[in-house]
C-alpha cells in the first residue's frame, strides 16, 4: 500500500521535477557566480519572467484543453503596440489602453475559438493563420517602435509596496487566480476532462464546444495582458515584441510538465517552467557564456524531461 | 502425466505492478495438439500471464521454458521461438492488403532489396488454405470483417512458423457464424499439432472448444483440469469462489406511468420510423444482431447524434435532444458501449471520472467543493463495489469490470436519480462476478422507479433482465414481446429473419410460436 505522501509525489511528479530543476539551477548559479547571490538580481530575474510566464499560463489553458494556440506571440505584440499608442505617455489614458488590450484579447480569442470549434479548423492551422494575420497587422502599422507607456504605468516595474515590487504582487495574484480557475472551478475540471477525452466528456454532459471556445478566449486575453505588462519594461510598442514568444512559452509549458496531448499538467509546473527559463538566461548571462548555448541547453532539458516522462509511462 | 513435453511452460511466475500483485506462483503448460483454456475474472491475471509468455512483460520471478529449455523472452524472441498471438482487435494495418500484412516486418527478398512477391503469395496462400479461409490476398484489411481479420492474423502467425498460438478473447467481438468459423480453424490447428491457449469470458465456449482449463483467481492458479472433469458450475465456483444460482425473477412491480415515449423517430432514409414507450419501473430489452440499428436509436435518445425527424416525449412533454447535456437535463442517462473511449477519461483518476457529470451539484458559483467531490467518489466506490486502492488511482489501471462499475457509478450516483437509463451492452467483456453485480444494480434502478432500456447481444441476459423485449433487425423494430412470450429461440428468429419471418407467419397457419 502507498501512503498518501508517496501517492501525492507520484501524481505531482512532473511539477516537482520542474521545481527541482529550478532549485538545482539556482544553487548552481549562486555557486558559480557571485552576482547571482545578490537579492536584487534575483528580483530582477523574477520580474523578467513576467512576460514569458504569463504567456505560458495563457498557452497552458489551451493545451490542457487539448488544443494549441500559435498566435499568442502576435496577440501580445498587437496589444502591446495598441496600448503604447493609446497611452502615448499620458497617465489619463491608462484605463483606455487597458480596455483596448482586453478588447483585442477577447476578439482574437473569440475568432480563434470560433475557427476551431465552429468551423472546425485544426487548432494548429487556425491559430497559425491568426499568427500571420496579426504579425502582418503589426508590421503594416509600423516597422519602428511606436507610442510610449505612461509614467505611472511603467513605474509598476520599479515601485514597491512594503518592500515588495508592485509588478510581482500583480503577477502573484495572477498566478493564484490561474491556479484557482484550473483546479477549483467547474470550468477548470471540464477543461481537463475535454483535454483528456473530448468524446467521453461530451457524453458526460460537458459542453465541450463552449469549454474549448472559452479556453481560446482566456488564452488570448492573458496573452494580450502579457503584452500590456511587457510595456513596463520596454516603454514602447514594437512589432517584434512577441517574435520569439511562441517557442519560449511552449518550452516553458513542456518543462512545466504539461502534456501537449491535453488533459494533464499543472499551473504550478508552468510557473516553475517559466522561472527555469528566466534563471537559465540569468545564469548564462552571469557566467558570461554565449547566449546561443542557452538554446542548446533548453533543447537538452526538454528532451531529457520528455525522456524521463516516457520512462514513467512505460512502467 | 503428459507423454509429450510441453511446448511452452510457465513455472512459478510472480509479477507485481506497483504495490499490486498480479501473479503469484503461476505455472501453466501448453502441450502440443492441445487447446488450453485460461479463464478467470477480469483482474485475475490472465492478460499479465499472456504478456509474460509473449515477451511483452518480464516476470519478477519464475521461469518460462520453451521445449523444456529456459528462455529470456522479448517480443521478437518469442516470435522467433514460434509463439504467436491473436488479439480481439487484430493488430493489422488497415490500409495494406492481406498479403502485405501477413508479411509485414518479415518481407521475403530476392536480392537488391526487391521483394519476392511470388514466394510470399505462395506461402500466404498456403497458410490461408491450411485454415480454410477464402480471402483474396489483394484485399485491403479495411474492407474485411473482424472475423476475417482474425483469420489473417492466424495466417500471419502460421507463416511465422508459430507452434503455439494464444487467442485473447477473440469471441468478444464475433457473432455466431463468424465464431463457428474461427472455432473450426482453431480445431484444425490443433490437428496440425499446434498448442493453443484460449482466453474467453464465455464459459460455454470452454466446453465446446477446449481440452483443458486453467482457472486463475486473484493471480493464483486455483485449478487446472481436463474440461471433461469440470462442469459449468465448477468453473464459475472456481472463478468467483462461490456458485451463482439461477437469478430469481424480478418481482414484477406494477408497470408505472410512461416516462419516455418515442414517436416516429426517423433514424435513416432506409428505415421505418420507430415508436416505443418506456414505463417507470420496467426494463425494456432491445435485442438484435450487431448492425441492426440499436446503436442509432441509443444515439438519438442520448442526444449523441440527432435523428432526422420524430418526437421524444418525457412525461408527456416533447423535449429537444441536441446534445448529451440536453439528455442529462431531461433525466436521460446513456451508458455507452465503449467504456474506454466514451465512458471514461482513462488518464484521469476515479475521483475525477465519477465527479464529472455531477460537478454542477458539487459546486457553488462555479467553484467546486473538493471535499464534496471526494466524498461522492468514495461513496460511489463503496456503493458500486469498485475494487480500487484509492479514489485517486487512474481509471486506466482498473480491470474492465471495475472500469464499468465506475462508468455506472458516475451516472447512477447522481441525485436525483435519472428516470430513464439507457444501458448499451453493459456487461460486454466483463467477468461473471461483476456481471451479477451489474444485474443487481439494474434491479435497484428499477425498484427506485427508473425506466431502463437495456441493449444487449447476450440473449440470456436480455431474457433474464427484461420485462418486455423489442427485437430490431435491419434498422426496424420487427417484434415486441411480453415477458410471457419470449424465449431465446423466438428472439433470435425475429432478429435473424426479421420481416420475412413475420410474413411467413402471417402467410402460414395461425399457430403461435
Amino acid at each position: 500500500m502507498l501512503g498518501w505522501p508517496n501517492f501525492w509525489i507520484r501524481r505531482q511528479a512532473r511539477t516537482l521535477l520542474a521545481w527541482l530543476l529550478l532549485i538545482v539551477l539556482f544553487v548552481l548559479s549562486t555557486v558559480l557566480s557571485e552576482s547571482s547571490r545578490d537579492p536584487a538580481v534575483v528580483i530582477v530575474t523574477v520580474k523578467g519572467a513576467t512576460f514569458i510566464g504569463m504567456a505560458a499560463a495563457a498557452e497552458f489553458f489551451v493545451v490542457v484543453g487539448g488544443g494549441i494556440d500559435l498566435s499568442i506571440g502576435s496577440v501580445a505584440t498587437v496589444s502591446g503596440m495598441a496600448a503604447a499608442v493609446l497611452m502615448n505617455g499620458r497617465d489619463g489614458n491608462i484605463p483606455l489602453a487597458v480596455a483596448a488590450t482586453l478588447g483585442i484579447g477577447l476578439i482574437v480569442g473569440a475568432i480563434n475559438g470560433l475557427l476551431v470549434t465552429w468551423i472546425k479548423i485544426t487548432p494548429f492551422v487556425a491559430t497559425f493563420g491568426m499568427l500571420y494575420i496579426l504579425q502582418g497587422v503589426a508590421y503594416t502599422y509600423s516597422v519602428n517602435p511606436v507610442g510610449q507607456a505612461a509614467p505611472s504605468f511603467y513605474s509598476l516595474y520599479v515601485d514597491n509596496i512594503a518592500g515588495v515590487p508592485i509588478l510581482l504582487l500583480i503577477v502573484a495574484g495572477f498566478w493564484a487566480v490561474c491556479w484557482y480557475v484550473a483546479r477549483q472551478t467547474v470550468f477548470g475540471k471540464h477543461l481537463y476532462a475535454v483535454g483528456g477525452d473530448s468524446e467521453a466528456s461530451r457524453l458526460a454532459g460537458v459542453r465541450t464546444t463552449r469549454v474549448s471556445f472559452a479556453s481560446y478566449v482566456i488564452c488570448a486575453v492573458i496573452a494580450a495582458a502579457a503584452g500590456l505588462l511587457e510595456l513596463t519594461q520596454t516603454y514602447v510598442g514594437a512589432a517584434d515584441l512577441g517574435a520569439t514568444l511562441l517557442l519560449t512559452t511552449i518550452t516553458a509549458v513542456v518543462i512545466g510538465g504539461v502534456s501537449l496531448f491535453g488533459g494533464e499538467g499543472s499551473i504550478v509546473g508552468v510557473l516553475g517552467g517559466s522561472l527555469v527559463l528566466a534563471f537559465l538566461g540569468e545564469f548564462f548571462n552571469s557566467v558570461q557564456i554565449n547566449a546561443f548555448y542557452q538554446q542548446l541547453i533548453e533543447g537538452l532539458i526538454i528532451l531529457a524531461l520528455l525522456g524521463i516522462y516516457r520512462q514513467k509511462i512505460k512502467r | 502425466m503428459k507423454a509429450e513435453r510441453a511446448l511452452v511452460s510457465a513455472r512459478g511466475i510472480y509479477k507485481q505492478y506497483g504495490g499490486i500483485r498480479a501473479l503469484a506462483d503461476v505455472s501453466l503448460d501448453i502441450a502440443p495438439a492441445e487447446i488450453h483454456a485460461l479463464v478467470g475474472e477480469n483482474g485475475a491475471g490472465k492478460s499479465t500471464l499472456v504478456k509474460i509468455v509473449t515477451g511483452a512483460e518480464k516476470q519478477d520471478a519464475g521461469q518460462v521454458l520453451i521445449d523444456g529449455a529456459e528462455v529470456e523472452l522479448s517480443p521478437q524472441k518469442a516470435r522467433q521461438l514460434g509463439i504467436g498471438a491473436v488479439y480481439q482487435e487484430p493488430s493489422l494495418v488497415p490500409a495494406l492488403t492481406v498479403l502485405e500484412n501477413v508479411f509485414l516486418g518479415w518481407e521475403q527478398r530476392i536480392g537488391f532489396g526487391l521483394l519476392d512477391r511470388r514466394g510470399m503469395r505462395r506461402e500466404a496462400a498456403a497458410a490461408l488454405d491450411k485454415i480454410g479461409a477464402r480471402i483474396n490476398l489483394e484485399t485491403e484489411i479495411a474492407s474485411l470483417s473482424v472475423a476475417d481479420r482474425q483469420l489473417v492474423e492466424i495466417a500471419r502467425a502460421l507463416v511465422l512458423k508459430a507452434r503455439v498460438l494464444i487467442f485473447d478473447e477473440p469471441s468478444a467481438v464475433l457473432s455466431g457464424r463468424e465464431l463457428e468459423r474461427v472455432f473450426r480453424v482453431i480445431k484444425e490447428l490443433r490437428s496440425h499439432g499446434l498448442g493453443i491457449l484460449y482466453i474467453s469470458h464465455r464459459l460455454a465456449e470452454i466446453f465446446e472448444l477446449t481440452d483443458r482449463a486453467t482457472v486463475l483467481k486473484d493471480g493464483r492458479v486455483v485449478a487446472s483440469r481436463p474440461v471433461t472433469e469440470l462442469t459449468m458450475g465448477d468453473l464459475i465456483r472456481l472463478m468467483v469462489g462461490r456458485e451463482i444460482g439461477k437469478r430469481p425473477p424480478r418481482s414484477m412491480a406494477s408497470r408505472g406511468r410512461i416516462v419516455l415515449e418515442v414517436k416516429n423517430l426517423e433514424l435513416g432514409h432506409d428505415r421505418e420510423p420507430i415508436s416505443l414507450q418506456l414505463h417507470a419501473g420496467e426494463v425494456l430489452g432491445l435485442a438484435g444482431l450487431v448492425g441492426s440499428g440499436r446503436t442509432r436509436l441509443v444515439n438519438a435518445l442520448g442526444g449523441i447524434r440527432s435523428p432526422r425527424g420524430g418526437v421524444v416525449l418525457r412525461n408527456g412533454h416533447a423535449i429537444k435532444l441536441k446534445n448529451p447535456a440536453d439528455a442529462m437535463r431531461n433525466g436521460i442517462v446513456v451508458i455507452p458501449e465503449d467504456r474506454k473511449r466514451e465512458g471514461l477519461i482513462l488518464g484521469h483518476s476515479v475521483r475525477e471520472n465519477v465527479a464529472l457529470p455531477s460537478l454542477g451539484k458539487l459546486s457553488a458559483m462555479g467553484m467546486v467543493k473538493s471535499r464534496a467531490e471526494r466524498r461522492l467518489a468514495s461513496e460511489a466506490i463503496k456503493v458500486f463495489g469498485v475494487r480500487a486502492s484509492t479514489i485517486d488511482v487512474s481509471a486506466a489501471n482498473l480491470s474492465g469490470g471495475n472500469q464499468q462499475k465506475v462508468v455506472l457509478g458516475k451516472w447512477l450516483i447522481r441525485k436525483p436519480p435519472a428516470e430513464v437509463v439507457i444501458l448499451d451492452e453493459p456487461t460486454r467483456g466483463i467477468d461473471v462476478g461483476a456481471k451479477y453485480e451489474i444485474y443487481n444494480l439494474i434491479d435497484q434502478l428499477v425498484s427506485q422507479g427508473s425506466g431502463v432500456l437495456l441493449i444487449s447481444s447476450e440473449l440470456p441476459e436480455v431474457i433474464a433482465m427484461s420485462d418486455r423485449v423489442f427485437v430490431m433487425s435491419a434498422g426496424n423494430i420487427v417484434g415486441e414481446l411480453e415477458q410471457s412470450e419470449f424465449s431465446e429461440e423466438q428472439i433470435l428468429r425475429l432478429a435473424v429473419l426479421g420481416r420475412e419471418h413475420e410474413k411467413a407467419a402471417a402467410g402460414g397457419s395461425g399457430d403461435a410460436a
